[in-house]
């Protein structure tokens, strides 16, 4: 058997060390589930987001399970709790990444997970908690010849402002400023998903 | 395997075809600490096998349930995991303790027990995954056997 991808929570005296990693996104926090969680870091997993969130004045949590190996039901249970926890200090989170297989074993042990959001992705999780990204095209294209002349903007919530927290403090001013100077038929359509 | 621990016997196993070279594998399992090492063999398992991703989530499931009640109810227990055969296309699991036995087990199965760390879902989820599933249990102990077919 192969040794090498061995849980790290197996490996002798590794264990103090598996951390789960939060991120500080946009005043939101992003928890990232990878790889195989014990039930030890599961247990402090509740315990963890919920300090940095009292913290950090976060107005939102994102649990991305995407890169979870088993999800099994004490993991919904834990995950589960952890949503409640943080919306009843005032936190809405939104779980994302649920893959097709995850969710299908889910569903047929009947464990179902209640009392939370979840979002396919970690981009809808964030808008879900009123992020608003705008991308420019030409950061990447630098050498797209395209006739074109100013940068295309491909956000789909361009103009849709249902009440999100501003992303910095010039969110509304870059926003304004690209109005004004872009011609409409350059923004792409609002596209569904 | 490598020993360490949790890790009891494994015992080779004779097969020929395409499967050979898996061997099926028993862990002890004493505390919370070993459910990962068992869910480590299954998915090796899944992977040598190139099984289904449904396949692979559903039996890491099982054996993360099955594991979880012997190290919570039971004091620890031991796991084998056994390979498909040639005859056989499935994988089987079988959870063996000497705690004290499920006394509502009649209760658990008919999803009307709810534990207070969990969902309740450990056995009734196991037996909602598996294409086979049995349970012996009484006071010297209890034995959950399940099939998963590939």
């Amino acid at each position: 058997m192969m040794q090498s991808d061995r849980p790290m929570s197996v490996l002798p005296g590794e264990r103090e060390r598996v951390r789960v990693p939060v991120i500080r996104l946009w005043s939101r926090l992003v928890v990232v589930l990878q790889g195989d969680i014990s039930d030890e870091v599961a247990a402090r997993l509740m315990d963890d987001v919920l300090e940095e969130i009292r913290g950090s004045g976060a107005a939102g949590l994102v649990l991305d399970v995407s890169g979870i190996l088993v999800v099994d039901s004490h993991l919904v249970h834990v995950l589960s709790n952890l949503a409640q926890a943080a919306l009843i200090m005032g936190t809405p989170a939104v779980v994302c990444g649920m893959s097709p297989e995850v969710a299908m074993t889910l569903q047929m042990m009947g464990a179902e997970p209640k009392f939370m959001q979840t979002a396919l992705t970690l981009e809808d999780a964030l808008r879900r908690l009123g992020v608003r990204v705008m991308v420019e095209k030409d950061v990447w294209d630098r050498d797209d010849d395209d006739e074109d002349g100013p940068p295309v903007f491909s956000t789909e919530d361009f103009a849709d402002d249902d009440g999100g927290i501003p992303i910095r403090p010039h969110a509304d001013q870059i926003d304004r400023h690209a109005h004004h100077h872009l011609d409409s038929r350059k923004i792409r359509p609002r596209r569904g998903r | 395997m490598p020993m360490r621990g949790g890790v009891g016997l494994a015992m080779p196993r004779q097969q020929q075809g395409p499967d050979a070279g898996l061997k099926e594998t028993t862990i002890t399992l004493a505390t919370e600490h070993d459910i990962p090492l068992a869910r480590q063999i299954a998915r090796e398992i899944c992977e040598r096998l190139a099984t289904r991703a449904l396949t692979q989530q559903r039996l890491l499931t099982i054996v993360s349930e099955l594991g979880r009640n012997m190290v919570l109810y039971a004091g620890g227990g031991k796991m084998t995991i056994r390979p498909p055969t040639v005859k056989s296309r499935r994988i089987v699991v079988i959870a063996t303790d000497q705690g004290p036995g499920i006394p509502n087990l009649a209760e658990i199965m008919a999803g009307r027990y709810k534990s207070r760390s969990g969902l309740g879902l450990g056995l009734l989820g196991t037996k909602r995954l598996a294409d086979s599933f049995d349970v012996e249990t009484g006071r010297g102990g209890t034995t959950v056997s399940v099939e998963v077919i590939l």
